[in-house]
């Protein structure tokens, strides 16, 4: 009996509910009904627009942050570069002589060498390493709009 | 739509201002979903920010066979959902009759120094009563009656079936309703 008195109330809100909103999209005049009149109230209220607003330059502080993130500084750029270049000076700059050396066996060996001979295996690996390299940087990139 | 897939190609273009253009166009938006759920001003910029970044990020993954602005509030409720976790404030959960009517009965003390409340004093104390509902009710109130939004739109938003979202609308206002009823008898 309860549980039925509790659901006829619920349905007689629901009705309300809706009458309120009808009135509120009609804009018709008060409700002889209170409870439809305060529920159209609350229809209201729940319209108003926030005090709280962000702040008028949102917009232009979040694409700020969007390009400094997508387009890299002066230094990012020549980063890489220039520490190639400090690699390789410091490299001659050190082992010159024996890096020479080095490449003239190399060249003096390749000369007699068969194709049984060739460090194949090293060759695969440095071209495998280049390739997940290329590939991870495509990834990378593709992420981006 | 085809407005969205514009934007959304001018962004892929990387067009001087696209982004902040669309950030304008669904800010508004994306406040009112954060904001009503967290209720924390400093909190909710900060979430807004996340938001539009994941949207800049996965922007890629927008296919434009649904509206631009439900697609960002989607993105928009799960972070804001996803703080309340971490805040662990249930998102369904409504305020005690004793919790916080010390700040509802005084609004009302002050609207009734003129006798009687004028429209203006019942929606302030309104706007007040509304921080007393489940952030889950403050946010589909809001979505359905200021952003206008229809449950099937909202219900794809936060992936609850329709029938739960017209619940959680019913509940919210009946409370509202039962917070104003006892003012409004003094009032008068």
């Amino acid at each position: 009996m309860n549980r039925q008195g509790g659901s006829n109330e619920m349905c007689d809100e629901m009705r309300k509910q809706a009458l309120a909103e009808a009135a509120e999209r009609a804009g018709a005049g008060p409700a002889s009904d209170a409870d439809v009149e305060h529920y159209r109230l609350v229809l209201r209220a729940a319209a108003r627009p926030l005090q709280q607003q962000l702040p008028a330059n949102f917009a232009e502080g979040i694409a700020v942050m969007v390009t400094a993130d997508e387009s890299p500084s002066m230094l990012d750029r020549l980063a890489p570069g220039l520490c190639f270049a400090i690699l390789l000076i410091a490299g001659f700059a050190t082992s010159g002589e024996f890096l020479l050396g080095l490449a003239q066996q190399l060249v003096d060996l390749g000369s007699g060498l068969g194709a049984d001979r060739v460090p194949w295996s090293l060759l695969c690996t440095a071209l495998l390493s280049l390739a997940a390299v290329g590939l991870s940087d495509r990834v990378l990139h593709s992420r981006r709009p | 739509m085809d407005h969205d897939r514009e934007l959304v190609a001018a962004v892929h273009r990387t067009e001087r201002g696209a982004f902040e253009r669309l950030v304008k166009a669904h800010q508004g938006l994306t406040w009112h979903v954060i904001y009503r759920l967290v209720q924390h001003p400093e909190d909710a910029r900060e979430l807004c920010q996340e938001t539009f970044l994941r949207v800049y990020q996965r922007l890629h993954q927008y296919r434009g066979d649904s509206p631009l602005a439900g697609w960002i509030a989607q993105i928009a409720y799960h972070i804001g959902v996803r703080h309340l976790q971490r805040k662990r404030i249930p998102l369904e959960s409504e305020l005690d009759d004793a919790d916080g009517e010390g700040q509802f009965v005084l609004v009302a003390e002050a609207a009734d120094i003129e006798a009687s409340m004028g429209e203006h004093q019942v929606l302030t104390l309104l706007a007040q009563g509304m921080q007393r509902l489940s952030p889950m009710q403050r946010m589909l109130l809001t979505l359905y009656h200021l952003e206008e939004m229809s449950i099937g739109e909202i219900s794809t938003m936060t992936g609850q079936p329709e029938g739960t979202i017209k619940n959680s609308l019913f509940r919210g206002r009946h409370r509202l309703r039962q917070l104003l009823e006892p003012k409004l008898e003094v009032a008068v």
